[in-house]
């Protein structure tokens, strides 16, 4: 179950449990989760890292209206991470220092220090409401150019979600670089969402929202 | 067929003092008290006797702040619903807020609510009137009219956006309390729960509690500067009790209430999505609790009352971010307010929030039990426990974030204007 809107309906997953007696996949509830999601970047940057125990991921821009960001915090906090995020600071959610997560506000800093970035997507109708002026001025600051690509340390492994604004938050050359590694996540998003549901199929009950970061 | 009533041993509570005296009261046919103490024998007259068991007796208990949906919503409450629903709880006085649809912004439709209230309600339902037309904000709604043909005071619901216009209602409203609800829709946004780590870990929205406090403190400063008696309601946070307490301990007119469901839940009661904790404003923290409770204890909140917002099923049977805010909550003012604030306050300071200091408020002059008066009293069992059981409600709304908790305290009696309208099962009347 997903649902296009942005913001809308987080929870509804645990409305649609209450009235079905068969599993239901939570493909994105609002701004709260997107459990596949959460997974299917888990195992690229498995593959790519090996275990995640101590290394540092980033998470890069609009953190506040992000289900991949709340599925990809705390699953990364159960397998170990640990987690910067950084990204205009009016779209950051109170509370994540709760979790031991910390908050980057210059992005330049962190790069050198980072195993991998996860890069969220630009949410065009969150500037109309004013959250940052321009996305000029956003990718001035936050976006992963290919200047600041050269800042990373080798082995870093850059993700998005898709779909990429090119040019924007990541740029081309970065998108198709010798970091990206985000047509394995394409492939792996396959494998994983098979087996959520053979798994789920096979052992019935409904496994779709991890409700948190315990 | 009797021609007087004797209500024996019962513990009369004066909200104004700490006393109670076990006494009897003897009323004739019309409701009137003609004697205190005494039961006459039986010479000619027949008399009923009502044993009230050494039960507690509190007059004028109302419940000052409901959202009737009549007119416009009869689907989802009545006067005669809500009505009924205060008389089974003991309460025997309703305050209605004027956003119906049409909403009570003329002298017209003032009279059209008390009209409608002596056609079909149980307990007397007073109304306030709209501060603007329509509430929309401006202009001014004719309030001299409005008080005139008996509205008790006024309320726009939110406290008006536009400063001036606010400045405006304050000077110009009539000698009647203004009930502000503080909120900064700009501040507030689209935020439906408390903001915080518990609204990023779900993903909803949060609202600041400036968005509250923000508006106390602008609206405080107006009353200074220009006058007008403000009525903050309900009022939910810490920095909202200490702002109010500040202005009282100056002498500003300002009074302010909550209602029970933020003295009895927190927002962490909304994990896993609890549509029925859905209210506005939002359910706050601990923190926020314990000072509203504190305000309570000292006299900084004057009123508590239920904020009453039915719904119907659908408008609760779906996700978090679509549902109706509102509680219904009539019928468990008086259990969930005992709840929250036994034993620590002592009951005779809790029931004046729901009876003496509401009626000052509003101007209402109600008789007490005195001979001579055809008095409005309820008879509450205090020790009993009872499983809240919402789809036993006689509320149209039949829903409840109390459904299943087990509240002390339960109403047995009621009485209006002298007669007894209702009386429950476990007090058999012998005629």
């Amino acid at each position: 179950m997903g649902w296009w809107s942005d913001t809308d309906m987080p929870g509804s997953l645990i409305f649609l449990q209450s009235h079905l007696s068969f599993p239901v996949i939570n493909a994105g509830d609002g701004l709260n989760e997107h459990p596949s999601q959460g997974l299917l970047d888990c195992f690229t940057l498995e593959e790519h890292l090996g275990s995640l125990e101590g290394k540092t991921i980033l998470l890069l821009g609009d953190i506040m209206h992000s289900r991949v960001a709340r599925s990809n915090l705390w699953a990364l906090k159960k397998l170990g991470a640990r987690i910067i995020v950084s990204g205009p600071p009016t779209l950051i959610p109170p509370g994540l220092s709760e979790w031991g997560i910390m908050i980057a506000p210059r992005l330049d800093d962190v790069l050198p220090l980072v195993d991998a970035v996860n890069v969220l997507r630009v949410q065009y109708e969150r500037q109309e409401h004013g959250y940052f002026p321009s996305v000029r001025e956003y990718r001035a600051l936050f976006g992963l150019t290919e200047k600041r690509c050269q800042r990373l340390p080798s082995h870093c492994c850059i993700l998005h979600p898709g779909p990429i604004n090119r040019g924007i938050e990541l740029d081309s050359v970065v998108a198709d670089g010798p970091h990206s590694v985000i047509l394995d996540q394409v492939t792996n998003g396959v494998a994983i969402r098979m087996a959520m549901m053979n798994y789920l199929i096979n052992q019935g009950g409904a496994h779709g929202d991890t409700n948190g970061p315990d | 067929m009797a021609t007087l009533t004797a209500l024996i041993n019962g513990r009369l509570l004066d909200p104004n003092t700490s006393e109670s005296n076990i006494l009897n009261i003897v009323l004739n046919e019309d409701g009137v008290i003609v004697g205190l103490g005494y039961v006459p024998e039986e010479d000619g007259d027949t008399i009923r006797v009502v044993d009230l068991k050494g039960h507690t007796i509190v007059p004028n208990v109302m419940d000052a702040h409901v959202h009737l949906r009549e007119p416009g919503n009869e689907g989802i409450e009545t006067m005669a619903s809500a009505s009924y629903a205060a008389l089974t709880s003991g309460i025997t006085l309703l305050v209605a807020t004027p956003d119906t649809h049409p909403p009570v912004d003329t002298p017209e439709m003032v009279l059209f609510i008390h009209t409608r209230r002596k056609q079909t309600a149980h307990v007397p339902i007073y109304t306030m009137g709209m501060v603007t037309k329509g509430g929309c904000g401006q202009p001014l709604a004719e309030m001299a009219l409005m008080a005139q043909e008996g509205a008790i005071g006024f309320t726009d619901g939110p406290s008006l956006h536009d400063t001036g216009m606010m400045r405006l209602a304050l000077e110009y409203c009539p000698d009647r309390p203004m009930v502000i609800t503080p909120y900064d829709p700009w501040l507030g946004g689209d935020g439906v729960i408390a903001e915080g780590a518990l609204a990023t870990k779900m993903g909803l929205r949060g609202i600041p509690q400036e968005a509250e406090s923000i508006r106390v403190s602008r609206d405080i400063a107006l009353v200074a500067r220009f006058g007008g008696q403000a009525h903050f309601f309900p009022i939910t946070t810490r920095d909202s009790v200490a702002l109010i307490r500040e202005a009282k301990a100056k002498g500003i007119p300002v009074t302010c209430g909550t209602a029970p469901h933020y003295l009895c839940f927190q927002d962490r009661d909304i994990e896993g999505y609890h549509c029925q904790l859905k209210v506005t404003p939002p359910l706050r923290k601990a923190d926020d609790t314990q000072a509203l409770i504190e305000g309570i204890e000292d006299g900084t909140i004057d009123v508590i009352a239920s904020d009453h917002q039915p719904n119907t099923v659908d408008q609760k049977r779906t996700d978090f971010t679509s549902a109706s805010p509102g509680i219904s909550g009539i019928e468990t003012l008086i259990p969930a307010t005992l709840h929250a604030l036994r034993p620590r306050i002592p009951m005779h300071r809790i029931m004046a929030c729901l009876s003496s200091k509401p009626l000052r408020l509003f101007g209402l002059k109600k008789p007490g039990v005195s001979v001579g008066a055809r008095p409005s009293l309820s008879v509450f069992d205090l020790t009993k426990t009872v499983t809240i059981q919402a789809n036993t409600f006689h509320s149209m709304d039949r829903s409840s974030p109390f459904d299943g908790l087990t509240l002390t305290g339960k109403a047995i009696l009621t009485m209006i204007d002298g007669q007894i309208k209702w009386t429950d099962s476990s007090l058999p009347l012998s005629d």
